[in-house]
């Protein structure tokens, strides 16, 4: 690939999906300078691996991919009470959230739930939960088959319940939905 | 927790994105014709994406992506060492003889993989899910068994997939001489935390890299094919 195939290349990759991959990376990282920063280190990977890039059907599946792996490794990567700070960030989001926006609480949670999760569990999560992928995009999402998604999505939902239920002792569930 | 019975996010950002074709495309359609808070969401998004741009625009972004690609501390692939073939040679008969025939070497159907830390000193062998950091240098040797036809594939903590054997080409290496030798290189790890996998791919067919890959990525099993994965835990 010579400089100006990859320069146009970059440039309508970046106006094309640039926003959706800031949009990921704000969820997870919450300020919109660890955004910042993290959208340029996903386009990095992306141009480094620009090959594999082309040969996608959902090039944004890809980089959504690319860009949930490399947020949950930074939070990993904060280590000591990253959860902590994550879990008062959630707080203060939920308060300003509007009554009714079911699927900001639902990413609330999710986002919350994120600290108690196993690393496959998480990514299946925000992408069944969070962007409401069905599970067949969701599996694909996460190179995984749909019985080992439908495991993590139910793992997820063990651990949402207890952390539901401890908060308020008399909600009851029924059976699981996945 | 989530109906999924109507257009999910996800695929409005994909119908955003001008990704979607035929009868996905037609159903979001109808759904936006037929549903205006769904078209009330479809236009924030199309603001949102319009903001973005105006507020980060392609040029400024340009000008950083080209600062961090220039970053030594990024750079992930390794090198020859410094004086060329002859020690290079040397490093891989001293992993060689340093490693020993069982315990660290990772073994698959009648192959097997090495990862060692390289030090001033002797390399140290490291078994799958040893733990390593942003530039420690690894030295990683092979044995192909009867296989005629090597690649090695490295995916780092962020997904991002790279061939680092063979250097250049399509298709897989012919492996040289031995079936028993270190690859011609080591690898300087850049700072990306999280998991880095190391899988070393034999073949008797020197079968398309892009097809291993493809393989590789799914945990896929090929016929005539063997594979070893190392797991490597980087940390910061």
């Amino acid at each position: 690939m010579n400089t100006t195939d990859e320069r146009l290349d970059l440039r309508a990759l970046y106006e094309r999906y640039g926003h959706s991959v800031f949009r990921r990376c704000r969820y997870f990282l919450r300020t919109d300078d660890d955004a910042r920063d993290a959208l340029h280190e996903v386009f990095l990977k992306v141009t480094q691996s620009y090959g594999e890039f082309r040969g996608q059907a959902s090039p944004l599946t890809w980089l959504t991919r690319i860009a949930t792996h490399h947020c949950l490794n930074v939070l990993r990567g904060r280590k000591a009470g990253w959860h902590e700070r994550y879990a008062a960030a959630v707080t203060v989001g939920a308060q300003h959230a509007e009554p009714g926006q079911a699927g900001v609480e639902r990413a609330e949670l999710v986002h919350r739930l994120l600290s108690r999760l196993g690393r496959e569990e998480q990514e299946a999560a925000v992408y069944y939960f969070v962007d409401e992928m069905s599970q067949e995009e969701a599996a694909r999402a996460c190179d995984c088959s749909l019985p080992t998604l439908r495991k993590r999505l139910r793992r997820f939902i063990e651990v949402a319940r207890k952390e539901l239920k401890r908060e308020d002792a008399t909600l009851v569930f029924g059976e699981a939905p996945i | 927790m989530s109906t999924h019975d109507g257009i999910s996010n996800f695929m409005l950002e994909r119908y955003a994105v001008g990704e979607l074709t035929g009868a996905e495309l037609a159903a979001v359609e109808a759904a936006l014709a037929a549903d205006p808070m769904l078209r009330e969401r479809a236009d924030a998004m199309r603001k949102a994406r319009d903001q973005f741009l105006a507020d980060e625009p392609y040029a400024a972004f340009r000008v950083l992506h080209e600062q961090r690609k220039a970053t030594p501390t990024r750079k992930r692939f390794g090198f020859w060492l410094p004086t060329g073939l002859a020690l290079a040679a040397a490093a891989t008969l001293a992993l060689l003889t340093a490693l020993p025939d069982e315990g660290e070497r990772i073994k698959g159907d009648g192959v097997g993989l090495t990862v060692a830390l390289v030090s001033d000193t002797t390399p140290k062998p490291l078994a799958s899910g040893a733990v390593v950091h942003a530039g420690d240098r690894l030295q990683l040797a092979y044995d192909a068994g009867p296989y005629a036809y090597i690649a090695l594939i490295g995916i780092d903590g962020s997904g991002a997939m790279t061939v680092y054997y063979p250097e250049a080409g399509e298709v897989m290496a012919l492996r040289p001489g031995d079936a028993r030798a270190a690859f011609p290189f080591s690898l300087t790890l850049d700072a990306t935390p999280g998991q880095e996998t190391m899988t070393a791919v034999f073949a008797e067919q020197p079968l398309p890299l892009r097809r291993i890959q493809e393989a590789v990525r799914k945990n896929e099993v090929l016929p005539g094919v063997s594979t070893v994965k190392v797991v490597l835990e980087k940390e910061q």
